[in-house]
C-alpha cells in the first residue's frame, strides 16, 4: 500500500450495511483517502452541509432518503461531490440510474475494488 | 450422461390441472354429457310426436267408427223398413184373399184351388192355401198334401191368429222338404158370426228374394233370423237356412271379433209384427282404403319425423359436445398458460429476493477479503502468509462465482426500465450471431437464415433483445453439441414480428419442456449451467410485451418461437 493514490480525497460512503461501509472505509483509508460514513440518506445530506466531500459512494437502498433522491438533491449544487452509485440490485438496476452529473458511475456489489480505484483515478486524476 | 437436476422442489407448485390423466377422466364426462343431452333431446322431441300421432290415431279411429256405425244404423233402418214393406204386401195379398164373407165360397168345391192357381199367376211363391174353421179344423185345403180335417186348435199359431188376427210363422220345413213359412189371417164371417182362418204357406225363397233386392255392395252380409236365432235366409258368413246365428238376437249395433281376428260390425233390427230380425254384417273399416291410407301416412310422417329428428338431434348433440369440449380445452390451455406464467413470475420474485439477500453479505465478504489482502500487503513476512494469501484468492474466486449467480437472480427483479429504440430485427440477429461465430465454428455448427423481407422496424429494447437471442442461440449450440444446424426464421404476423430459432439437436421430453422456463431447471451437466438462462429470457420477452413458446421432438430438435410486438410493449404484461 505504498501508493498513496487517495491523495487525501474526501470520500463519503452512504450505505446502511454497517459492516460493508466500515470495511470499505478502512480499505480506502489505507490508501490515503479521508473517509466518512453515513448509514442513511438524511445522515448523508446533513453531513454534506457541514463538510465538503469530493466523492460519494452511494447505495440506492438506504433508509429515510433513498439513494436516487440524494443524487437528485445534489443535482444543482455546484459544490456537490461526484457520485458513484454502488448498488446491491445487480445489473438490472443500472437502467434506472441516469448517468448525468453529479452521478458519474455505476458499480455493483460486490465491488471490484481495483475498478473502483481506477474510476476514481480517472475522475480526479493522478 | 445428462441428468435432470432441480435445485428446488417445485413439484408441489404444479396445479392439478397440469398433471397428466386429467383429460382421460374428462373424456368420460363428455360421453356422459353426450348421453344426457341425447336422452333429454330425444325425450323432448319424441314425446310430442308420439302423443300427437297417438291422439290422431285414436280420434280418427273413433271418428271412423262412429261414422261407420251411423251409416250402418241408417242402412239397417232402410233394410228393416224395406223388409217390413215387403212382408206387409205379402200379408195384404193373403188378407185380400181372405175377405170376411168368402169363407163359404173358399171352403166349397175347389174354389180354393182356383184362387191359389189365380194367385200363383201373379205371385208364384204361394205353396198351398188352407181354410180352418172356428174350432181349429181344416175345412178346405189346396196343395200337395191332403190335410183336410186336421185339427189345429192346439197349435200355438192358431191360438195367436185367433187372438191377434194375423200370424207369420218362422221358416220351417214341415211335411215338405223345402223351407217355407206361413201367413195366417183370421176373419169373422158376417153371417155366422164365427171366426175362420186362411193360412197360406209361402216358399222361403220369397224371403231370400226380398233380401236380395235390398242387399247392396256396401254390406258384406244381409240375412234374416227368427227370434230364437235360426237363420231364415242363407248367410255368407253363418251358413245356409236353419243354421244358428251365434249371437243373441238383440236390436242394435254390435262389434264382433271373429276367430280369425277379423273385426266386424253387426247390426240387428227387428221387423215389426214378424218373428224376424234383419242382420246386417259389415267388416270393420280397418280394411278400407281411408283407414289404410291414414295409417300409412301416419306411419310415414311419424317415422320420418323420428328418423329426421334423431338425425338432427345426433348432429346437434355432436356439434354441441364438440363445441363445449373445444371451449374447455381452450380454457384449459389458457388456464395452464396463465398458471404457468403466474408460477414463473412468482418464482422470479422469489429468485430476485434470494439474490438480493445473498448479494449484500457477499459484498461484505468481498470487502473483508480485500481488507485482509490489503493488510497482508503492508505486513511483514510471517509463517503462514503465503497460505493465507492463497486461501484468500480461493475466497475471491468463490465470491466471483456467487456474484455471477446473484447478479443473474437479481435480473428477475422488475425495476429495470425498457429503453426503446427502433431497429431491424434481422440486423440484431446477425449481430448476435457474430458474437457466437467462433463457438459455432468450433463446434461445426452451421446456420441457415430465412429472414423475412421488408419486415417493419421493431420498437423495443435492443440490449435486452440481444440478451434474449444470445441466450436462445447459445442454448441451441449447447443442445446440438457438435455438428449440426441452427435455422433462424423471421416473419411478420399481424402486429407482431415472429422469430423461430430451430436446432437439429436431440430434442426434449415433454417433462423437460414443461419446466424449461423454470429457474434453476437445467439438463446440463453440473457446473455447466445455472438453469437461469431460459427463465430470464422468458422474463425479458414478457417484459418486452412478447411471448416465447417452445416445441420439441425427441430426436428431431427443438424450436423456440419468439413473438415481439412491433410497436413495443403496451404495458408490462407480467405485472400482476
Amino acid at each position: 500500500m505504498t501508493e498513496k493514490n487517495g491523495n487525501g480525497l474526501r470520500v463519503l460512503i452512504v450505505d446502511d450495511e454497517v459492516e460493508f461501509a466500515a470495511t470499505l472505509a478502512m480499505r480506502l483509508e489505507l490508501r490515503n483517502f479521508k473517509v466518512n460514513v453515513a448509514h442513511s440518506g438524511r445522515e448523508a445530506l446533513e453531513l454534506l452541509e457541514h463538510e465538503r466531500q469530493d466523492l460519494l459512494l452511494l447505495d440506492l437502498n438506504i433508509p429515510d432518503v433513498g439513494g436516487l433522491e440524494v443524487a437528485e438533491a445534489l443535482r444543482d449544487n455546484e459544490d456537490a461531490p461526484k457520485i458513484i452509485v454502488v448498488s446491491g440490485d445487480g445489473p438490472a438496476a443500472e437502467a434506472e440510474v441516469k448517468l448525468e452529473p453529479p452521478v458519474v458511475g455505476y458499480m455493483m456489489k460486490p465491488v471490484e475494488f481495483q475498478a473502483l480505484l481506477d474510476s476514481v483515478r480517472s475522475l480526479f486524476g493522478g | 450422461m445428462r441428468t435432470i437436476r432441480t435445485t428446488l422442489d417445485f413439484e408441489r407448485m404444479i396445479p392439478d390441472s397440469l398433471k397428466p390423466g386429467r383429460f382421460v377422466a374428462s373424456e368420460r364426462n363428455y360421453q356422459k354429457l353426450r348421453f344426457a343431452l341425447l336422452g333429454a333431446m330425444i325425450f323432448i322431441a319424441l314425446v310430442p310426436v308420439t302423443m300427437v300421432s297417438g291422439l290422431s290415431y285414436y280420434y280418427y279411429h273413433n271418428l271412423l267408427l262412429k261414422t261407420e256405425s251411423e251409416q250402418l244404423d241408417w242402412q239397417l233402418d232402410g233394410s228393416v223398413s224395406s223388409m217390413q214393406h215387403m212382408v206387409d204386401s205379402l200379408r195384404s195379398v193373403v188378407e185380400f184373399v181372405a175377405r170376411e164373407d168368402r169363407y163359404k165360397e173358399l171352403v166349397s168345391g175347389d174354389n180354393l184351388g182356383k184362387v191359389l192357381k189365380r194367385k200363383r199367376d201373379h205371385y208364384g211363391f204361394f205353396a198351398d192355401l188352407g181354410v180352418i174353421d172356428s174350432v181349429g179344423v181344416k175345412q178346405a185345403y189346396y196343395g200337395p198334401y191332403d190335410l183336410v180335417g186336421k185339427d189345429y186348435s192346439k197349435e200355438g199359431w192358431y191360438r195367436e191368429v185367433m187372438a191377434s188376427g194375423v200370424h207369420i210363422s218362422p221358416v220351417y220345413t214341415g211335411y215338405r222338404q223345402t223351407p217355407h213359412f206361413a201367413i195366417a189371417v183370421s176373419k169373422i164371417d158376417p153371417k155366422t158370426r164365427k171366426s175362420w182362418v186362411l193360412r197360406a204357406t209361402i216358399d222361403a225363397l220369397t224371403l231370400q228374394k226380398f233380401v236380395n233386392t235390398i242387399k247392396t255392395n256396401a254390406m258384406d252380409d244381409l240375412f234374416i233370423v227368427d227370434d230364437s236365432g235360426v237363420l231364415q235366409t242363407p248367410s255368407t258368413y253363418y251358413g245356409e237356412t236353419f243354421q244358428r246365428y251365434p249371437q243373441a238376437v238383440v236390436d242394435g249395433t254390435h262389434h264382433t271379433v271373429w276367430e280369425n281376428g277379423e273385426r266386424i260390425f253387426e247390426a240387428v233390427g227387428k221387423i215389426p209384427n214378424t218373428p224376424w230380425s234383419v242382420v246386417l254384417v259389415k267388416k270393420h273399416f280397418f280394411h278400407q282404403t281411408d283407414w289404410m291410407d291414414f295409417k300409412q301416412k301416419l306411419f310415414y310422417i311419424v317415422g320420418g319425423s323420428i328418423v329426421l329428428g334423431l338425425f338432427i338431434i345426433q348432429s346437434l348433440v355432436n356439434y354441441l359436445v364438440n363445441l363445449i369440449r373445444r371451449k374447455d380445452e381452450l380454457q384449459m390451455t389458457m388456464l395452464k398458460e396463465a398458471e404457468h406464467n403466474d408460477k414463473l413470475a412468482s418464482i422470479g420474485r422469489l429468485a430476485a429476493g434470494v439474490g438480493h439477500e445473498i448479494n449484500n453479505p457477499l459484498a461484505i465478504i468481498n470487502e473483508k477479503t480485500g481488507l485482509i489482502e490489503d493488510l497482508l500487503t503492508i505486513s511483514s513476512e510471517f509463517e503462514y502468509k503465503d497460505t493465507i494469501e492463497r486461501n484468500l484468492q480461493g475466497i475471491n474466486t468463490s465470491v466471483e462465482r456467487c456474484k455471477a449467480i446473484t447478479h443473474r437472480l437479481l435480473g428477475f427483479a422488475r425495476h429495470g426500465k425498457v429503453k426503446t429504440e427502433v431497429f431491424e430485427i434481422n440486423d440484431l440477429i446477425r449481430e448476435v450471431l457474430t458474437f457466437l461465430e467462433s463457438a459455432m465454428l468450433y463446434n461445426r455448427i452451421s446456420t441457415s437464415l430465412h429472414f423475412g423481407e421488408h419486415l417493419p422496424p421493431l420498437k423495443s429494447d435492443r440490449m435486452q433483445l440481444q440478451q434474449i437471442f444470445l441466450n436462445i442461440i447459445n442454448n441451441a449450440i449447447d443442445a446440438i453439441g457438435k455438428d449440426g444446424e441452427i435455422t433462424i426464421t423471421t416473419s411478420q404476423l399481424a402486429g407482431d414480428v415472429q422469430v423461430i430459432v430451430q436446432d437439429n439437436g436431440p430434442g426434449m421430453e415433454q417433462e423437460v419442456l414443461y419446466r424449461i422456463f423454470e429457474p434453476f431447471y437445467t439438463t446440463k451437466d453440473m457446473g455447466k449451467g445455472t438453469g437461469l438462462g431460459l427463465s430470464i429470457t422468458h422474463g425479458l420477452v414478457k417484459k418486452l410485451g412478447g411471448d416465447i413458446t417452445v416445441h420439441s421432438n425427441l430426436g428431431m430438435g427443438t424450436a423456440f418461437t419468439i413473438t415481439l410486438p412491433i410497436e413495443g410493449a403496451a404495458h408490462d404484461r407480467e405485472e400482476r
